[in-house]
């Protein structure tokens, strides 16, 4: 009797559970539009326009003739114009075919007006929604996100993934990394500032201009991509790939390829008024383009001894322009905090345009290519 | 509470009729027309002969007993018993015994009608299928021999192996009406004690009429009824079943059945195909992982699938939302009766294909499988995608080496899909634990089921997924608690001699 009564109460709480969940709602993908990309641009009088793109996938009888769907589809535009982010969002729910569901989101564009009144504002419901992953991209549009959005580009047509394949193929070569976990890190970090890239509409392309710095969640400024993109990734990250054009002579152009570079942080007299960094790198690098040459060993020691010189010369540079706007997107703050005993943070910003930052690159050339 | 289809049944027992006396029990014997019984005459001398003509074999009786039944002059049945160059013949008066013997195909011999004393001789006929390939379980590389209806030859097929003293069968009868042969055979000194008595005793405490086939006898003998996995392993290579045997389990052969039971077993057995012993060991490891892979593959996709199309949209990767959702758009269904509506037709396929004849089965596979599957996809009633998953997930699980656990893996994927249905992904892992959980606690002949994982027993561990070589392989498992642990000499075994001198 009380193994069926046990039976019994089983059955009972499996009904339950299927009742209980029988009206889960449900998100199949077919019935919602994924937006993949998503822009915010300043519309004037505390309100924002946003835009977001949803691409269209063939709703075709495609079929028919056997090798299946890969049709490329199109992308669906929407624009609202509201108070928050959120609200924009359920505004254009207003206007879309399907529901709109941002899980699959890839991009977040933010205009450089709005940008320059403060960010955090416009991430924070990316940070808090589960669904949202933490490699998607923030970029900084120098323009109207709008225009930049809603519009059909020759490389793709669906702009979100020309988008996310523009900034990946470049931070596995000269752009450092970014996304929305790193930003948020160096966000809330201390002794650390963000940076974002800024993108700009070129014609038909869209166009990495270059770093964005921003301080005290704002954005104050533009590191050129040709010029400091390079250096800022070697003094970042650790990286192994990107190229990087010097000039020998005056007709005499060589590129050099980085194939692994590491770099060290030496912290000395961290609480002093004027601590002093050492940032080293260890540049391993092949050279990919050359003007003839008859002797390979003293040609790869001139070269090596002038992109020494050079990569030096544009990390003072580098430093000398971000102590001089007092942000911090290297993390020297953070270097310095983690050799430095009861660190403190507003000290630090106060001491940091004085610090003496010294960049020292050492270049290993390994091979000229193929032929000799 | 009382069930209404518990209502007591009547008791409807056979009625008993138990013959007094030996020429009552022929003359309930002659009410069956195949019962001969006649009086058999040469010159003075004279004998009752009465026998089966349907068990007994007619040719031995006309050849072997009757000429030399009056060779000499005979007096009385012991002379008839000299006479015979038979062994195993029985002089007796118990009617129980005579009633048995002649039911299994012995001829009686009386010197008078109404003698209640009787010769017994063993004629039986020897009606057998030729020892053939396996069926279910054949290799493409070692013997290939398979077990037979008739359970001597396959007692003989196990013997030839493992030509040892120690090699012991016990036998007995089991079900009331069928009386069917069981005997059970293990290697004394290897085979633990304990296991010997447990499987000898629910042998002989089964209560049951009739034993058809050995799988009944592996289904009463079961530890839980109410488990969809196999808990004995069935075989019907006699090389199988004498390196089971060899390893310390118990192999049970039923009289009438070409499939031996071995206990007790582990689920990883079901996994592994003889096969895999007469190859290399690197090859046998990766067949193995791919089988494993196999298997996770045929019981997961498809659940996935409709989890993650209904609910996680997040996790499909950029590049395959266009297919998945262009391959859905026009699918008037959702993932779930999609997923169901194909699984059902492959299900329907295997079915057809395994009852009708090969020839016919062939067609079937094609018929259904491309027709259907084509036909459904252009109709607009089946995604693509899901064909691909549906048919690869079948074509998986026929890499099961064992029927029974494919019939597992085949019904254990539906509750996955109504799981993925209700609560996705969270379903899945749900319903997973559920059948972790019971096969944690399930055990074959009170040995733990998943054994070498949990509990975990690492040295039994070389002949799971991965196999390790031969000569490596020193022990017998662990969990049989083996009476003599060692294969072998563990130094003599590693030992490479070239030239001896």
């Amino acid at each position: 009797m009380t193994k069926n009564k046990k039976w019994i109460k089983g059955l009972f709480i499996l009904l339950l559970c299927m009742n209980l969940t029988g009206c889960l709602p449900t998100d199949v993908v077919d019935d919602i539009f994924t937006v993949q990309a998503i822009g915010f641009e300043d519309a004037g009088d505390h309100k924002i326009l946003g835009t977001v793109v949803a691409p269209i996938y063939a709703q075709t009888q495609s079929t028919n003739q056997g090798t299946g769907a890969q049709s490329q589809g199109t992308t669906d535009t929407f624009s609202a114009v509201s108070h928050s982010d959120k609200e924009v969002i359920e505004k254009l729910q207003t206007e879309s075919q399907q529901q709109l569901k941002l899980g699959k989101l890839t991009v977040i564009l933010i205009n450089d007006t709005l940008a320059k009144k403060g960010i955090e504002k416009y991430l924070d419901y990316f940070n808090r929604d589960p669904h949202i992953g933490r490699n998607v991209f923030v970029a900084i549009v120098d323009g109207s996100t709008r225009r930049l959005l809603d519009n059909q580009y020759a490389s793709n047509p669906d702009v979100s993934r020309y988008l996310f394949d523009l900034i990946q193929q470049n931070i596995k070569r000269n752009f450092p990394v970014t996304n929305l976990h790193e930003y948020f890190y160096d966000y809330y970090g201390k002794g650390i500032n963000a940076f974002l890239p800024v993108l700009k509409k070129h014609g038909d392309h869209i166009e990495i201009e270059g770093i964005g710095l921003i301080k005290h969640n704002r954005y104050i400024g533009l590191l050129p991509f040709n010029k400091y993109a390079f250096i800022f990734k070697i003094l970042n990250e650790p990286c192994d790939q990107g190229t990087y054009a010097i000039k020998l002579s005056r007709h005499n152009f060589v590129t050099v390829k980085n194939i692994g570079s590491k770099v060290k942080y030496k912290v000395r007299n961290g609480k002093s008024a004027k601590p002093e960094i050492f940032i080293n790198v260890n540049l391993n690098g092949i050279i990919t383009e050359a003007s003839v040459q008859n002797n390979p060993q003293k040609y790869i020691k001139a070269v090596s001894k002038v992109l020494k010189k050079d990569l030096e010369n544009k990390g003072k540079n580098l430093t000398e322009i971000l102590q001089k706007r007092g942000v911090d997107p290297l993390g020297l703050g953070d270097q310095v905090r983690s050799y430095t005993r009861n660190w403190n943070e507003h000290q630090w910003y106060q001491h940091y345009p004085d610090a003496k930052i010294n960049v020292n690159v050492k270049v290993n050339i390994t091979q000229t290519g193929i032929t000799e | 509470m009382k069930w209404p289809w518990k209502k007591r049944r009547k008791k409807l027992n056979m009625p008993e009729q138990k013959p007094q006396d030996i020429k009552e029990l022929f003359k309930h014997m002659e009410q069956s027309d195949d019962f001969s019984h006649f009086k058999h005459q040469q010159d003075t001398m004279s004998c009752w002969i009465s026998f089966y003509k349907t068990i007994c074999g007619l040719e031995s009786v006309h050849r072997e007993i009757l000429p030399y039944i009056f060779k000499n002059n005979v007096k009385n049945l012991m002379d008839i018993k000299a006479n015979l160059p038979i062994e195993d013949t029985l002089v007796t008066k118990d009617l129980r015994q005579i009633q048995d013997k002649m039911l299994e195909g012995h001829m009686a011999v009386q010197m008078k009608e109404d003698d209640s004393e009787c010769l017994l001789i063993p004629a039986p006929s020897t009606e057998n299928r030729q020892v053939t390939n396996p069926e279910t379980e054949t290799s493409i590389v070692g013997p290939k021999e398979g077990f037979v209806e008739s359970l001597d030859t396959n007692i003989n097929l196990v013997r030839k192996r493992l030509p040892l003293p120690n090699l012991y069968l016990k036998e007995t009868k089991v079900g009331k009406l069928s009386k069917t042969r069981v005997s059970i055979i293990y290697i004394k000194g290897i085979a633990n004690q304990e296991n010997v008595n447990t499987v000898w005793q629910r042998i002989k405490t089964i209560e049951f009429d009739q034993i058809v086939d050995s799988s009944t006898i592996s289904q009463i003998i079961t530890d839980s009824h109410h488990s969809p996995f196999p808990q004995f392993i069935d075989t019907e290579r006699p090389d199988r079943t004498a390196s089971a045997i060899a390893e310390g389990k118990i192999a049970i052969l039923v009289d009438g059945s070409p499939h031996a039971v071995i206990v007790p077993t582990t689920i990883v057995d079901f996994f592994i195909a003889f096969d895999d012993y007469f190859i290399t060991w690197h090859i046998a490891s990766f067949i193995r992982l791919i089988r494993l892979a196999a298997v996770t593959f045929s019981v997961f996709s498809t659940p996935l699938y409709v989890a993650i199309l209904t609910y996680h949209y997040e996790v499909i990767p950029r590049d395959l939302l266009a297919t998945l959702i262009s391959s859905r758009a026009v699918i008037p269904f959702p993932p779930i009766f999609e997923a169901l509506i194909l699984e059902l037709t492959i299900e329907l396929l295997r079915e057809a294909g395994a009852r009708l004849p090969t020839k016919v089965g062939q067609t079937i596979g094609i018929v259904g499988g491309l027709v259907i599957g084509t036909a459904s996809v252009q109709a607009g009633l089946a995604s693509n995608v899901l064909l691909i998953i549906v048919a690869m997930a079948g074509l998986a699980s026929f890499t099961t080496p064992n029927y029974r656990m494919g019939n597992t893996i085949r019904l254990i994927r539906f509750p996955f899909l109504i799981a993925a249905q209700l609560w996705g992904l969270i379903g899945i892992a749900l319903c997973f634990g559920f059948y972790l959980s019971h096969l944690l606690k399930l055990t074959s002949l009170g040995r733990p089921y998943v054994e070498p994982f949990f509990p975990p027993r690492f040295t039994d561990l070389k002949d799971t997924f991965i196999r390790i070589p031969v000569n490596k392989q020193i022990t017998r498992p662990l969990y049989l608690r083996p009476e003599d642990p060692m294969r072998m000499n563990k130094t003599r075994s590693q030992e490479k001699r070239d030239i001896d001198e």
